[in-house]
């Protein structure tokens, strides 16, 4: 049995405990083995259980060598974002204010993990309530990026990013109400997936904002996220949001090129309703020539302004979280972060005319991108304006969290992928996003999985300790 | 931009209408803040005129997506 390389990802350790080279035993050793080393700089892990870890590993061990292998994720270790609930360990939210709260029963994301024979290990960081961080003031430390561990990974789901970019894991879920799967994507320099609205149950998952939570897979490569999609992805009539389809087959358009493709490019979010620092908007304009050599057709296409999305989504984001906090930030404001506190205080002073309003204007601007998208087969827009800044700087980290374009597409529901695009002088992750039409997430993978072989960026690690 | 405050007596009569003394008490400073920035997020949209725009997704009756493979 040869070593475990590093970095190594689900559907190619898959393969090999099909062709006998490796087993879920030695994988899971190897990893632990890794966040042993790494995870001290990184602190991606908020709990990990290695003792439960390397049995649930000996027994996919068993079932496998049994010839009761159970498809492509059995034995395949899974990061938890930790406002995702697994029976028998806390689920935190990152938070004082849920420090010793013991989730009852596996949300059925996690359900659907188990039965598929992979592996939940471990909580990850989080921001605090997925919305206050990066945060020193909190009970666990913040996640740190793994190409420079002074900069922040991004988040809300921090130590997903930050644990899959230090090859601590293969696959990691994340959840996403204003851009927080892609944007530790883009920060770490992996691909995460906001499904589309609905697509993933949401039932033992800490809501933020009702109408704008989203589950989704993150990995290193499209392939991989596919088939963690594949897992999760189902109706759920415990979920009040879940849509009443079962779509399925993430993985069918993977092979699939960008030849004869019309993709809309969404310029004017990074050129003037929010102009990107010069070296991830020169990464943007390199993608669209990659995609056009590759034999797609590009064009500059216009949605509404990045500032109007921003706003809809705060006024529909804060009214929803305040409805959930607000209890606790009348009682206890005092245990929350210093960011959750200050971020979910807004909704307290929202009317139920700024409620109602946004979301009527949502509606239109759900119209305004389907008929874009009735004229192109996927939208190329900016993710993150800017590289990852320092983690003690909090006034640029401020900035960096707003200057995104993420946001649309939880107001709108359209499923959106963030990726690498590049690397900025000082060795960060440039990003970029595919969007596409309601449940063709399958589509935007296939996008993805195409620049991936175009661009080569998924190839690049950060530079850590060996 | 700049916005300008809210006048404290406006602002009282909110943070009381929350339910938000202690915090007030505790942290006056993010309080005003965050009543201001919730002015300002609802003036930044603009709000449509037809009157049959209706809100989505919470009155949206579920369905099967046309066009989706299954």
């Amino acid at each position: 049995m040869s070593a475990v390389p590093d970095y190594f990802g689900a559907a190619a350790a898959s393969r090999a405990f099909i062709e006998g080279t490796l087993t879920p035993t030695a994988l899971m050793t190897a990893l632990l083995d890794r966040i042993a080393r790494i995870d001290p700089v990184i602190n991606a892990f908020i709990r990990l259980d290695a003792d439960t870890a390397i049995a649930a590993a000996a027994h996919a061990t068993q079932e496998i060598a049994a010839g009761r292998k159970r498809g492509p994720l059995h034995g395949i270790p899974v990061g938890i974002k930790d406002i995702i609930d697994v029976a028998g360990l806390p689920t935190t939210c990152h938070s004082k204010i849920l420090v010793d709260n013991i989730a009852k029963a596996d949300a059925a994301v996690v359900a659907r993990l188990r039965a598929a024979g992979a592996i939940p290990f471990g909580k990850l960081s989080t921001h605090e309530f997925a919305i206050g961080g990066p945060s020193l003031d909190l009970p666990f430390p913040p996640a740190r990026n793994p190409w420079n561990p002074a900069c922040h990974p991004g988040g809300s789901s921090s130590g997903s990013g930050a644990g899959l970019a230090a090859g601590l894991f293969p696959l990691a879920l994340g959840t996403d109400t204003g851009g927080s799967v892609r944007n530790p994507a883009s920060a770490c320099g992996i691909i995460g997936l906001k499904p589309t609205y609905g697509m993933v149950s949401r039932r033992g998952v800490f809501p933020l904002a009702f109408s704008l939570d989203h589950v989704g897979p993150m990995a290193r490569t499209a392939e991989d996220a596919a088939l963690l999609l594949d897992v999760i992805a189902g109706h759920d009539a415990a979920d009040a949001g879940s849509a009443a389809t079962s779509v399925s087959g993430f993985g069918r358009a993977l092979g699939r090129g960008f030849k004869g493709l019309r993709i809309g490019f969404v310029r004017h979010f990074h050129e003037t309703d929010m102009p990107a620092d010069p070296e991830v908007a020169a990464a943007l304009e390199e993608a669209a020539r990659i995609l056009t050599t590759e034999g797609a057709r590009v064009d500059s296409v216009t949605l509404p302004s990045l500032g109007e999305f921003s706003a809809v989504n705060r006024v529909i984001l804060g009214a929803e979280a305040w409805s959930i906090h607000a209890p606790w930030l009348r009682e206890r404001p005092e245990d929350y972060g210093a960011l959750a506190r200050e971020r979910l205080m807004m909704g307290a002073f929202l009317s139920a005319g700024d409620y109602v309003g946004a979301q009527r204007r949502r509606t239109q601007m759900i119209a305004a991108v389907d008929a874009v998208l009735a004229e192109y087969d996927f939208l190329l827009c900016a993710s993150s304006m800017d590289p990852a800044t320092r983690i003690d700087q909090a006034e640029k980290t401020e900035r960096y969290y707003a200057r995104q374009a993420r946001t649309p597409f939880n107001v709108t529901g359209h499923p959106a992928v963030a990726m690498m695009a590049g690397l900025s002088r000082d060795g960060m992750p440039l990003s970029l996003q595919f969007v596409g039409k309601f449940f063709d997430d399958a589509g935007v993978l296939g996008a993805a999985a195409a620049w991936e072989r175009a661009a080569g960026w998924a190839a690049h690690h950060p530079n850590l300790p060996a | 931009m700049d916005t300008p405050p809210i006048p404290a007596d406006h602002l009282a009569a909110m943070v009381r209408a929350a339910g938000l003394e202690k915090t007030q008490a505790l942290f006056p400073a993010m309080v005003a803040l965050a009543a201001t920035r919730a002015r300002d997020a609802g003036a930044a949209i603009a709000m449509p005129s037809d009157p049959a725009c209706e809100p989505w997704p919470p009155m949206k009756a579920p369905g099967v997506p046309s066009g989706a493979a299954r």
